[in-house]
């Protein structure tokens, strides 16, 4: 007859369950590889998305007053913004997959208020323009400036994506929210370092849409992708 | 047990010893941390027979975050945090899955004629087959087999609210399933 198996000494004091739970775990444990710092994974994303950036300028070229746009405070604010707020959200997205990270109030009202001005920016600083002259325009030249905000977006959504997989969010949506608009702000950023136009219904509907129109997407992905680690 | 600064500095030591694959070293870790997180979870866990179920869900989150842990910071603020975002997750899921249980009682009492029975079974049993092995188990086990959620629970080796979650997942894909297989006998 076989001996009933004695659990180790150990393990002796704990409830049945448990043991069973920690032996499991145990079993389970092997060499880890160690998961990098928030910045290490913030300055790798950071690599990336400069050269994104160059690569998209030098594809389609930076706007021919330039230099006048970044020097004159209003433009210059908007880019300053878009891409600051963009680097702050990748900050905030990736510090938010880390399972030790503690949800704060007020960093996404922050976010949510610099959100709001930079929208708000094309309504009071920039000159008007008309829906139909936008339309017409994306209907002549196949939404140039959407499909590249989308195609700047993406790689570096990818890349975020990719680096927030590896550590262990509690808060998947909102961590997928903060990669989404760190994507589509630097598509935003990029897309106006190009386009001559900046009048406040083509800012806001071919550069700051897509923003507002695809962040579910990442939302939604993300919840069910940054919680696999827990399944 | 008083959790002073040794403490907490033999627990880092140990964790690094972990992180290489020493399983003893990672057996002793669980075993000395469990009272800490039994007393956290129950502290903040006022039903009493979630307590248990919270606690196995925090030790696994605990478990699957161990790589994320930089071993040359302070162990005890991340240890915290950890199991504070384990337990509150486990909480929501576990409030979630609550407000979705249907009563038993709320099933409908008309008996079923026999010709309707058997049709039924052979359409229950399309469906249960199309199910993923994991939730048709635990739909096995506890509709067919009438085993209680603990004891079956203990069968697969997993968590009670893991097992409720997998059978709730299993239901709203029978559900699916049989909804499907009832509109293509219609047409």
């Amino acid at each position: 007859m076989n001996e009933p198996i004695q659990p180790k000494p150990i393990l002796h004091p704990l409830p049945e369950a448990h043991r069973r739970l920690v032996e499991k775990l145990v079993a389970e444990a092997q060499p880890l590889k160690a998961s990098p710092s928030v910045l290490s994974q913030w300055l790798v994303w950071l690599g990336s998305a400069l050269g994104m950036v160059v690569i998209a300028l030098s594809l389609i070229g930076p706007q021919f007053e330039i230099m006048e746009k970044l020097s004159d405070p209003v433009s210059g604010g908007f880019l300053l913004l878009a891409f600051s707020l963009s680097a702050f959200c990748a900050w905030m997205g990736i510090a938010s997959s880390k399972p030790d990270h503690r949800p704060r109030v007020a960093t996404p009202s922050l976010a949510a208020f610099l959100l709001l001005f930079l929208f708000s920016m094309p309504f009071v600083f920039f000159d008007q323009d008309s829906l139909s002259k936008v339309w017409a325009q994306n209907t002549a030249d196949g939404w140039f400036c959407v499909r590249t905000v989308i195609w700047v977006a993406l790689p570096s959504w990818i890349m975020l994506g990719w680096l927030a997989s590896r550590n262990a969010s509690f808060y998947p949506g909102w961590t997928g929210a903060w990669l989404g608009a760190a994507a589509f702000l630097l598509g935003a950023g990029t897309i106006q370092l190009h386009c001559a136009h900046w009048e406040t219904c083509h800012m806001l509907v071919d550069h700051l849409l897509p923003l507002a129109a695809f962040l579910f997407i990442p939302v939604w992905i993300g919840s069910y992708w940054f919680s696999r680690w827990r399944k | 047990m008083d959790f002073n600064d040794e403490q907490w500095r033999s627990w880092n030591q140990l964790i690094r010893q972990t992180r290489k694959g020493d399983r003893e070293a990672y057996e002793r870790l669980l075993v000395e941390i469990s009272p800490l997180v039994q007393r956290y979870v129950a502290k903040r866990v006022f039903d009493s027979q979630y307590v248990e179920d919270v606690f196995q869900e925090v030790l696994l989150s605990f478990h699957k975050a161990l790589h994320t842990y930089r071993v040359d910071l302070p162990f005890a603020p991340w240890f915290f945090a950890v199991i504070r975002n384990a337990t509150w997750t486990a909480l929501v899921k576990n409030r979630k899955f609550v407000e979705r249980e249907v009563p038993t009682e709320d099933f409908s009492s008309v008996p079923a004629t026999e010709e309707e029975e058997e049709r039924m079974d052979d359409r229950l049993r399309l469906a249960l087959e199309s199910l993923p092995a994991i939730y048709r188990q635990a739909v096995e086990m506890l509709k067919f087999r009438g085993m209680r959620v603990e004891a079956a629970a203990k069968e697969l080796g997993i968590s009670k609210i893991a097992l409720r979650v997998r059978a709730h997942r299993g239901y709203s894909l029978l559900r699916k399933n049989l909804t499907a297989q009832k509109q293509e006998d219609k047409k």
